[in-house]
């Protein structure tokens, strides 16, 4: 299915080539266009007691019940509210489908395998093992990010760890 | 459906003699449990007799379907059986085992052709040998009693198998209501189905569309796809109609023989039979499956000696009824919630039909939910056979004793607790009991008893796995459980001891015996029972016994619940665990060890806050401001504290840890009228959690 | 859903594509139509790419059946292409393989 060029991240795993580009404040985000299952605004969250403050609640997507993750809350970036413009991505990752609350959603943009630099590993607010890399496209940056990897990590608390 | 050609030709084949390994299985296990239950004893004539026709039943089918190696043994099995029950021989305790050896090698075969296992020929000739034996050294004059099996079924028993011999190929027009996707029919399922029947490679549907709307005006909920599908079969033309019969009515399938290719197309009269007409093609009644007489022999392929009282359902078929009782469920609550914002003088008729709708609704899902009930006598079936041998390994005599076999419970559910019940017996039957020495030392029975019982109990299974054995070792659990770093103190009450055995890699065992096996540890079953919704509980009296009782919901689909609000948000609380609802006076709210209780009928209840619980703010705090709710958990009861209750309801469960995880107090969600998420809470839960905030 | 404009005329699809989100998907597709129908030259061919489509069901595929004769009518050749493996499987048992291979190459390059 895959037909960019390919090369393997710093774990060894291949490359997208086309990212869903969204904000958080500042910053511009790339995740594997592959992973996105759709587009939303944000409203109905039905909340969950005794969750992390960047863990918002669950929504009914058509009938299944989906987890939305704020993360902006979670690494602390931006200001936070919520209204008509606000955008929730919904992912599916590992077999899971999880929302992702963003401040803005923007292009798909393929990426070549020239355009992708390693990220550094100085402090972002998402720690570089979750990160596949930093694109450059039209002189903007992108951090691009392994949201598979994210969003099963402990720390997202959205996916039973394996024991 | 991605599978290769070869496990396609598998998948078909399978389908095309589904319905004899089903009943042959059936037979197997009614024969093993005969003889299990002979227990070394003689049989009496009903039990011989029994044993002989489901031996004689196997060879029949098996010799239809062209099965014969299965014919060979049922064959000598038959000879034998015929003659102890004439009375011709003399029974012997030894042919119980070799009854059981002979089940087993037919099982070995049926597995062989089921699902192309590996088939010993040893085995089967050993069994056959000794079964021959026996014939041989009871049988007066030494006749041999060879005969050859019936290899060709006569025509008449063909016809009662109610399949034609050879295939024939088919055209299928289905053209559906539009209606069909807004009824949450898949069709994808419907056209797998269809496929299933076919020879491999032989199926093709294609789907038209006889007319091509404007985009803008198209409206893409109504269906406006014809369908076309060939296929070729050895079903009948019934069979294939069966397919659609929750899903299509009469006028909108045709179906018509086609000649085999390369032969010229004549005009096929339509074998629909929508008027009752008899169908040329297969020499029988043709009506359409589900306006056809279902208890006549022949009918729905079924071998003429069935004329009991059930059919046989494919469980796709009862999983999409149950999906789209479950869509009419929620869209009917989305109705009463607008019906019900609407002013009820203007609008009765309206309020009459919908309030009559969801009685209409009720019914209809407790028919539904009860065809996927079965009695748990099913799993309880598998442990005489198992403890029987067991027991033999381990030198120690057991009994076994079932109770409430009848009681019901949801297939889905039957599957996920067989292994859970297996490893809780093989515990029982390895660490519970004491050897026959150590019993009679002990001044018991040389016998000991495991009792399996199943009961129903306000809205919940209760499975119990009771021995009469030594019963927990409470110094041995507590040193193991410092010994594996496991948080333990003496001063732990027996109930916090025996869940210790519940912590990952536990194991009281000195020797780990291949009967309980490695590291599958009590913890598995743990999870596996509290995946399905259930909850373990563990009695045990040093010297007199233990017991393990699993609960588990009555059904994981459907439930009858209250919603109540609390601050903004809405709680689901199950029915069944309701005892009454009121508004507490302030005399009636006292205090215990700091704890608040509310005085009812002379009982206090502790009072649950679930705004406190679930972190949520709400004005009303105080119980004299809301209403409590009155639960009952398994005989200890409780009070929740609510802002307000809102509505009695049916709702159609649905998981919270399909994509997020479990959320402790809640036993799933659901989506009520208004498109939102509502928690149903585990009240035994929330009182657990209770106790840790407040202890 | 959007319209790549770096290429020629593609229609590029992603989501679920079952009876739920039907009225919402046939509103992006008469608004992809309508700017296909607009646009000067108007389109000899459109790409159809379904690499994001999740899942799809009969009427999704309907949906797409019906888009598909409709650019024909206007005299604009759709191309499938892009199809996951397990959606193509969906729409080959679902009857609608014809409508979905038609001259289109299994991949192409964005």
């Amino acid at each position: 299915m895959q037909t960019g060029q390919q090369t393997t991240d710093r774990n060894g795993g291949a490359i997208p080539s086309e990212y869903l580009t969204f904000t958080l404040a500042s910053e511009t985000y790339g995740i594997d266009i592959l992973k996105v299952q759709e587009i939303r605004g944000y409203d109905s969250v039905t909340r969950i007691a005794n969750t992390p403050e960047f863990i918002k609640g669950v929504i009914n997507l058509r009938g299944v019940i989906v987890p939305i993750v704020d993360l902006r809350i979670k690494f602390r970036v931006g200001e936070v509210s919520y209204h008509e413009f606000t955008v929730v991505i919904i992912i599916n990752v590992l077999g899971k489908v999880v929302g992702i609350v963003v401040d803005g959603v923007s292009d798909v943009v393929a990426l070549s395998a020239e355009q992708i630099k390693p990220a550094p590993e100085f402090g972002s607010a998402l720690d570089t093992d979750y990160l596949t890399g930093l694109g450059t496209l039209n002189d903007e940056m992108l951090i691009l990010v392994d949201i598979e990897k994210l969003m099963s990590s402990e720390e997202m608390q959205v996916m039973e760890q394996a024991a | 459906m991605t599978t290769t050609q070869a496990g396609k030709d598998a998948i078909d084949l399978k389908r095309f003699n589904q319905v004899f390994f089903e009943e042959c299985a059936e037979h197997l296990a009614e024969m093993e449990q005969i003889l299990i239950s002979l227990s070394d004893r003689q049989p009496d004539h009903e039990q011989l007799n029994a044993i002989f026709r489901a031996a004689h039943s196997i060879k029949g089918g098996a010799g239809i379907f062209g099965f014969d190696d299965m014919t060979i043994v049922t064959h000598v099995m038959e000879s034998l059986l015929d003659r102890l029950r004439k009375d011709e021989m003399p029974f012997s305790t030894a042919m119980i085992d070799l009854f059981l050896e002979a089940g087993d090698v037919i099982s070995m075969q049926l597995a062989g052709h089921r699902e192309g296992t590996e088939v010993r020929k040893e085995a089967i000739d050993e069994v056959s040998r000794k079964l021959q034996q026996l014939i041989d050294a009871g049988t007066p004059h030494g006749e041999p009693c060879g005969q050859a099996p019936d290899r060709h079924p006569s025509p008449a028993e063909q016809v009662a198998a109610g399949e034609p011999a050879s295939p024939k190929s088919y055209e299928l027009v289905f053209t559906p209501d539009p209606d069909i996707f807004r009824r949450g029919i898949r069709m994808e399922s419907i056209i797998a189905e269809l496929c299933e029947l076919a020879e491999p490679g032989e199926f093709a549907s294609r789907a038209l569309l006889p007319e091509l709307p404007e985009l803008e005006d198209f409206d893409p909920e109504s269906c406006i796809i014809q369908w076309h599908f060939t296929l070729t079969t050895c079903a009948h033309t019934e069979q294939i109609l069966e397919v659609f019969m929750f899903v299509a009515e009469e006028e909108q399938l045709a179906i018509r023989e086609l000649p085999p290719p390369g032969a010229p197309l004549p005009e096929q009269p339509d074998l629909t039979g929508s008027r009752g007409e008899p169908l040329a093609a297969d020499g029988g009644a043709g009506r359409r499956a589900y306006d056809r007489d279902e208890l006549a022999p022949g009918a729905f392929g079924r071998r003429q000696s069935e004329t009991d009282s059930s059919i046989r359902v494919n469980v796709t078929k009862v999983d999409q009824l149950i999906n789209q009782v479950g869509e009419l469920l929620i869209t009917q609550a989305m109705l009463a919630q607008i019906a019900g914002s609407l002013d009820p003088i203007l609008h009765e008729t309206l309020h009459k039909s919908v309030a009559q709708l969801e009685r209409n609704t009720r019914d209809l899902q407790g028919s539904v939910m009860s065809i996927r009930l079965v009695p748990i006598s099913i799993v309880f079936n598998r442990f005489p056979r198992m403890v029987r041998e067991l027991a033999a390994k381990l030198g120690k005599i057991v009994q076994l004793k079932t109770v409430g076999e009848t009681t019901e419970l949801d297939k889905g559910l039957i599957e996920k607790i067989a292994d859970p019940l297996s490893h809780l017996v093989r515990n029982s039957l390895d660490h519970g009991l004491e050897t026959t020495e150590v019993r009679v030392a002990r001044g018991k029975e040389a016998t000991g008893t495991i009792q399996l019982k199943a009961s129903q109990v306000g809205g919940r299974i209760i499975i119990e796995v009771s021995d009469d054995g030594a019963g927990l070792h409470r110094a041995r659990i507590l040193a193991k459980a410092a010994e594996r770093g496991i948080a333990c103190s003496e001063s732990m009450s027996d109930e916090e001891v025996w869940a210790l055995i519940f912590a990952p890699g536990f194991s009281t065992a000195e020797a780990v015996t291949e009967v309980s096996g490695r590291g599958v540890g009590m913890d598995v079953v743990l999870k596996n029972v509290q995946s399905i919704g259930g909850r373990v509980h563990i009695a045990s009296q040093a010297g007199r016994g233990a017991c393990v009782s699993i609960s588990l919901p009555l059904t994981l689909a459907i439930l009858n619940g209250l919603s109540v609000a609390v601050g903004t948000e809405k709680f689901i609380i199950p029915l069944n665990s309701i005892i009454e609802s009121l508004q507490p006076k302030p005399e009636q709210l006292k205090s215990v060890n700091g704890r608040q209780v509310v005085q009812v009928r002379g009982e206090y209840l502790p009072i649950l806050r679930l705004h406190e619980l679930f972190n949520i703010e709400t004005e009303i705090r105080e119980p004299t401001r809301g209403i409590l709710v009155l639960v009952d958990l398994d005989g200890e009861k409780a009070a929740l504290l609510v802002d307000a209750l809102l509505d009695e309801q049916q709702v159609v469960v649905k998981s919270l840890e399909t994509n997020y995880r479990r959320v402790e107090g809640s036993a799933g969600a659901t989506i009520l009228g208004d498109g939102r998420v509502a928690l149903i809470l585990d009240v035994t839960e929330l009182f657990m959690m209770q106790k840790r905030v407040q202890p | 859903m959007q319209t790549d404009t770096t290429t020629p005329a593609r229609v590029t699809l992603y989501g679920e594509w079952t009876m739920n989100e039907a009225a919402e998907r046939l509103k992006l597709l008469a608004g992809e139509l309508a700017l296909l129908l607009e646009a000067d030259p108007r389109p000899a061919r459109a790409g159809i790419d379904l690499a994001g489509v999740a899942s799809i069901d009969a009427c999704g595929c309907q949906l797409l059946a019906v888009l598909q004769e409709n650019l024909k009518r206007h005299g604009i050749a759709p191309e499938p292409c892009r199809i996951p493996p397990e959606v193509m499987e969906k729409i080959r048992l679902l009857g609608f393989a014809e409508a979905f291979t038609a001259g289109a190459p299994e991949k192409e390059n964005a």
